[in-house]
């Protein structure tokens, strides 16, 4: 033998190779029959094995099982059994079990040279783990190897049955080889975002010798919004909260995924970084000509993330009528936006118009040039070349802006100060959910794009904050679809991020029920590509044309949890599963961490487990807020998390909060200014 | 034995003795490449089912003579061992006039467990046995010269009667002819093809002989054996042996039991019978024939197709004959299919033919590696 650490001698040979006129063996595949052993009985398509040329050994991945008898009709089986399909006969008829074996590697016996030479007749055997990792190229791998998925064998060890991670390069999936991830399957079958989750799981922990960050979309209920948080509490720890997971049915992970973490050599831990933005629930601007986001509290907030305690993490997205006039084409009516209206709107963008206020301010001195004109008995139509009527076509079209922007737009000037901000820098490590479940139509795809588009120009001028950013975008066939007459500039700017993000430490993570119809410089330019559960219709399209038939029938009935894997190094593309993701999703974060009918005390008392280590006993709480009126009580809480949430939160928050709660009421402003007082003189003691 | 590694040595043997036969001056003429005698026809019947021509009325054992309806099988039988042989020969050069065949027999029992087959190992007689076969006998002196140079080589002679032991044989196709005729190219062709065939059937005896006295056998007594073929070589315990000849060439009835043969409906058999030509050997050679039709009419057949002659030993009972073709029956399924005898074969001899039948066959890059030195020699 060439290689025995890459044949698994203790299940010994399971088939051997055959060749034929019709079928000979290639440099790329071969065939083999199986032997009857137990070993051989495990034999299934994904699966890995390993056969020898002269001077080589070939490691290969299964497909396309066939049973071969050396009947020639279907009607010979029926006439001998006479009809009868009961009838047990005294011999079996032979039949043997041939797996065509796609080539993922050859190993030479000098490891100097190279061989495509085909295998030989001889013993066919699983591969082992060497094997495996050699064919996947892990010897080649320039960067990290990233664990994406766990390949499991038909040999077992130990009981189980032998597992090796399919590991991505890091320089191709992050860049700057090459780069982004594409992820293709139904909807709510294939678990393409539970994979991505996943994925930035194992690629946090993995790349530690750079900053990584990542940002996703929430589109749904309350998905990604409580990803700080673990999938199991344990009672000796805490147990209200355990009980809590309970009656939520949340149960931890199952043993097999916790063997397959283990397995894969990644920490079954939650993203301690989160941060989450969301825009104001409608209604809920307060007019004010300065808005200070920092003073606004989650509650105001359209996401499902603002149970007092847990609302820490969870930022504003708030924007001046200066963020969204670039997209007004996202806004107006593609009737409306003829050239005038256009020319309109780039004179308010020349005149630094920042502000709603500051806009109607405008129209107002617009209006009183007219007033002069008229009282002046000149005949005047138009205002710096804008003819009156597009004005007031302008004026009529911007009443509705706060309504259609759902949320997103204030009517003053916005001061972020030190808040972070949706289209910020990032931090090491920081997962930021930007939650749009609550949109739809107009300030979804507003803010989707926005965000990306001023992620780009970070990335273009080197102030992301972090060496690798990965971007989560899903339903890939919707912001950027295929057809050159369907284009965006959010498109356009997906299209860039795809052909030159790896070069700016952008990497796209795209999903989409339908790879067809996605662009195909965003398809093509992923060099590593995920397949889940795909329909029928979408299997016939030419994208799937290098599957086998077999390979295209096991995606039309792919369980959960697993996928195919594509990648730069990979040959040929092999199935791999993985676990859950080690994060709370759905609807059990809100059954859980949502908010709860309790008292003012249990509320300060939530809050205080955030900010401190050592937060205060309810008794205690109970006792000094005694009489307080309820109003009061979360006014001084939430000066204190504002203060918190902009990084000048006091040393002693609980001190703070009582500070607050023993001055008399103040603005909202002061108060904040206050607690920075206060955070600034505690440090100064310290 | 590794059939491959089993050939070339096989071949190897030869070459030396070419070797030799160059240095004495004996010219060994190539043919115009291998000819496989068994795809020429000799006769108008496969050679494996030669019967030497039925001449008499046989002795019939049951009364009335006729056909006997076994009222169907329960699907059982006491079918555990299935034995067959192949061979195969081909024609490699000349002596003179003199032909030099090369042959490969092969032989196997295979023990039927829980539906499935598996190979009874036996320590002897050897699963394959090449020859090369040479009409010793006329008194050519190149021919002579050539066979010693053979047994240097390493092959090995075979006595009358004698089991082959060794793998590799030299056989004299003329032993038995007197003054056989050293001119007679076909003849000494046809009579080579016939020593192929009794060394075959030396082989399965052998092996027959094996399965009787071995103790897994001995320890079931109700497991049988069916042999393809006429039952030959038996002792006269063995009580668990059937013969079964799969192609009828011409019935051993005379007169209007030809009739009833014919008329023979499936799932029924005729009564049983000792042959003529059996009556005239020893008692010992005597079996109790009777033949089955195993199937209805089959399209191009005429009507001997889908008919068996059976053999058992000399005296099986009535009742027992009925018990043995119910057996047979109820192998009908699986088909014996692709095979072209399938309507009168049970699936587990087409087994035993198939493992068999690329032993036989021999590597052809061996012989040709053969017919190139032969070649070289220069008297093509």
């Amino acid at each position: 033998m060439l290689h025995d650490k890459f044949l698994d001698l203790t299940s010994g040979p399971i088939g051997r190779v055959v060749t034929s006129e019709e079928s000979p063996a290639t440099a790329h595949e071969f065939f083999f029959w199986t032997a009857e052993t137990e070993a051989a009985q495990n034999l299934d398509i994904g699966h890995i094995v390993a056969a020898e040329s002269e001077d080589a050994t070939a490691v290969a991945v299964l497909d396309d099982p066939r049973r071969y008898s050396d009947l020639q009709s279907f009607l010979d089986d029926f006439y001998a059994y006479d009809g009868d399909p009961s009838l047990e006969a005294l011999s079996e008829r032979v039949e043997i079990l041939v797996f065509r074996a796609r080539v993922l590697a050859t190993k030479h016996r000098d490891d100097r040279k190279k061989s495509k030479r085909p295998v030989r007749t001889g013993p066919v055997f699983f591969a082992t783990n060497a094997a495996i990792e050699f064919a996947l190229g892990t010897d080649d791998f320039s960067g990290h190897r990233i664990p994406m998925l766990l390949h499991e064998n038909g040999n077992e060890k130990n009981g189980s049955p032998q597992r090796t991670p399919l590991y991505v390069d890091e320089e191709y999936l992050l860049g700057p080889e090459a780069g982004h991830l594409n992820i293709t399957g139904m909807s709510g079958l294939s678990t393409k975002t539970s994979h991505a989750l996943f994925t930035i799981a194992s690629t946090f922990q993995t790349v530690e010798d750079k900053k990584v960050a990542a940002l996703m979309f929430n589109v749904k209920g309350a998905d990604l919004l409580f990803l700080d948080k673990p999938v199991e509490v344990s009672a000796e720890d805490d147990p209200e909260l355990a009980e809590r997971y309970e009656k939520a049915g949340q149960r931890g992970l199952p043993a097999e995924d916790r063997e397959m973490y283990e397995s894969l050599g990644i920490e079954v831990r939650p993203f301690e970084n989160l941060r989450v933005f969301a825009p104001l629930r409608y209604g809920m601007e307060s007019g004010e000509r300065i808005v200070h986001a920092e003073g606004i509290p989650a509650r105001k907030l359209n996401t499902l993330r603002r149970a007092r305690g847990e609302d820490s993490c969870v930022y504003p997205v708030i924007w001046e009528l200066g963020d969204v006039l670039p997209y007004a084409g996202y806004v107006f009516e593609p009737s409306d936006m003829d050239d005038k209206f256009r020319g309109f709107i780039e004179e308010l963008r020349d005149r630094g118009v920042r502000t709603t206020a500051d806009f109607y301010a405008l129209l107002d001195e617009i209006e009183d040039y007219f007033e002069a004109a008229r009282e002046a008995g000149k005949n005047v139509s138009s205002w710096n070349g804008h003819n009156h009527m597009t004005i007031a076509k302008v004026r009529n079209r911007f009443k509705v802006l706060p309504n259609k922007c759902g949320g997103l737009l204030a009517h003053g000037r916005v001061e972020h100060g030190d808040l972070p901000r949706a289209d910020g820098p990032f931090e090491d490590n920081e997962m930021r959910v930007v939650d749009i479940s609550q949109l739809t139509g107009v300030p979804q795809d507003l803010i989707v794009t926005s965000v990306i588009s001023k992620i780009w120009e970070l990335a273009e001028t080197g102030r992301l904050g972090v060496d690798k950013l990965i971007i989560f975008v899903d339903e890939l066939n919707k912001y950027a679809p295929s057809g050159h007459s369907r284009t965006s500039s959010l498109k356009d700017t997906l299209v860039d991020i795809s052909a030159r993000g790896r070069h700016l430490s952008l990497t796209l993570f795209g999903a989409q029920q339908f790879r067809s119809k996605v662009e195909d410089e965003v398809i093509g330019n992923a060099a590593t590509s995920l397949y889940g559960r795909i329909g029928d219709e979408e299997l016939t399209n030419a994208s799937y044309r290098s599957f086998s038939g077999t390979t295209r029938e096991e995606l039309l009935q792919l369980e959960k949890g697993r996928l195919l894997l594509r990648h730069a190094h990979y040959a040929v593309p092999v199935f791999g599963r993985f676990p859950r993701p080690p994060v709370l999703m759905g609807k059990q974060g809100t059954d859980i961490f949502g908010e709860q009918r309790g008292d003012p005390a249990s509320s300060v008392l939530a809050v205080m487990r955030n900010l401190t280590a050592k937060p205060p006993a309810i008794a205690a709480i109970r006792s000094e807020i005694a009489g307080v009126p309820e109003e009061q009580v979360y006014e001084a809480l939430d000066a204190v998390q504002a203060a918190h949430r902009t990084g000048h939160g006091a040393a002693d928050p609980y001190k703070n909060f009582r500070w607050n709660l023993k001055r008399p009421a103040r603005t909202g402003a002061s108060r904040r200014d206050a607690s920075k007082v206060l955070s600034g003189l505690d440090r100064m003691r310290d | 034995m590794q059939a491959g590694t089993s050939v070339n040595d096989f071949v190897a043997k030869i070459s030396r003795a070419l070797e030799g036969a160059g240095r004495k001056g004996i010219h060994v003429t190539s043919g115009a490449g291998s000819c496989d005698l068994e795809a020429q026809q000799f006769g108008n019947h496969p050679p494996e089912e030669d019967e030497p021509f039925p001449t008499g009325r046989p002795h019939h054992l049951e009364s009335p003579v006729g056909s006997r309806d076994l009222g169907g099988h329960d699907g059982t039988s006491r079918l555990c061992y299935f034995l067959d042989g192949v061979q195969s020969s081909r024609e490699i050069g000349r002596i003179g006039m003199s032909p030099v065949i090369v042959s490969t027999v092969a032989a196997t029992i295979v023990n039927r467990c829980g539906r499935r087959f598996s190979r009874m190992p036996l320590e002897s007689p050897p699963l394959v046995v090449q020859a090369v076969i040479l009409p010793r006998s006329t008194g050519d002196a190149s021919v002579e010269a050539f066979w010693e140079l053979l047994l240097a080589a390493g092959f090995s002679e075979l006595d009358p009667d004698e089991v082959p032991y060794s793998p590799h044989l030299v056989l004299d196709s003329a032993e038995y002819i007197a003054e056989a005729d050293p001119s007679d190219y076909v003849g000494m062709r046809e009579r080579a093809r016939g020593r192929v065939r009794s060394l075959r059937e030396r082989l399965e005896g052998g092996l027959l002989r094996r399965w009787e006295g071995d103790d897994r056998v001995l320890e079931d007594s109700e497991a049988w054996i069916a042999v393809d073929g006429q039952l030959k070589d038996i002792r006269e315990s063995n009580r668990r042996a059937i013969g079964l000849i799969k192609s009828v060439a011409r019935p051993e009835f005379v007169g209007k039991d030809v009739g009833m043969l014919l008329d023979l409906g499936p799932g029924m058999r005729t009564t049983s019978f000792v042959p003529d030509w059996q009556l005239r050997r020893d008692q010992g050679e005597r079996r109790t024939s009777w033949y089955l039709r195993m199937w209805p009419p089959q399209p191009g057949a005429d009507a001997l197709g889908s008919l068996m002659r059976v053999e058992a030993p000399r005296d099986t009972e009535p009742e027992l004959i009925d018990e043995i073709s119910r057996w047979i029956l109820a192998e009908r399924a699986p088909l014996a299919k692709p095979d072209p005898r399938w309507p009168a074969m049970i699936y587990p001899i087409q087994y035993v033919e198939k493992i068999l039948k690329p032993l036989a066959q021999g590597s052809e890059r061996a012989y040709a590696r053969l017919e190139r030195q032969l070649a070289s020699n220069g008297r093509n």
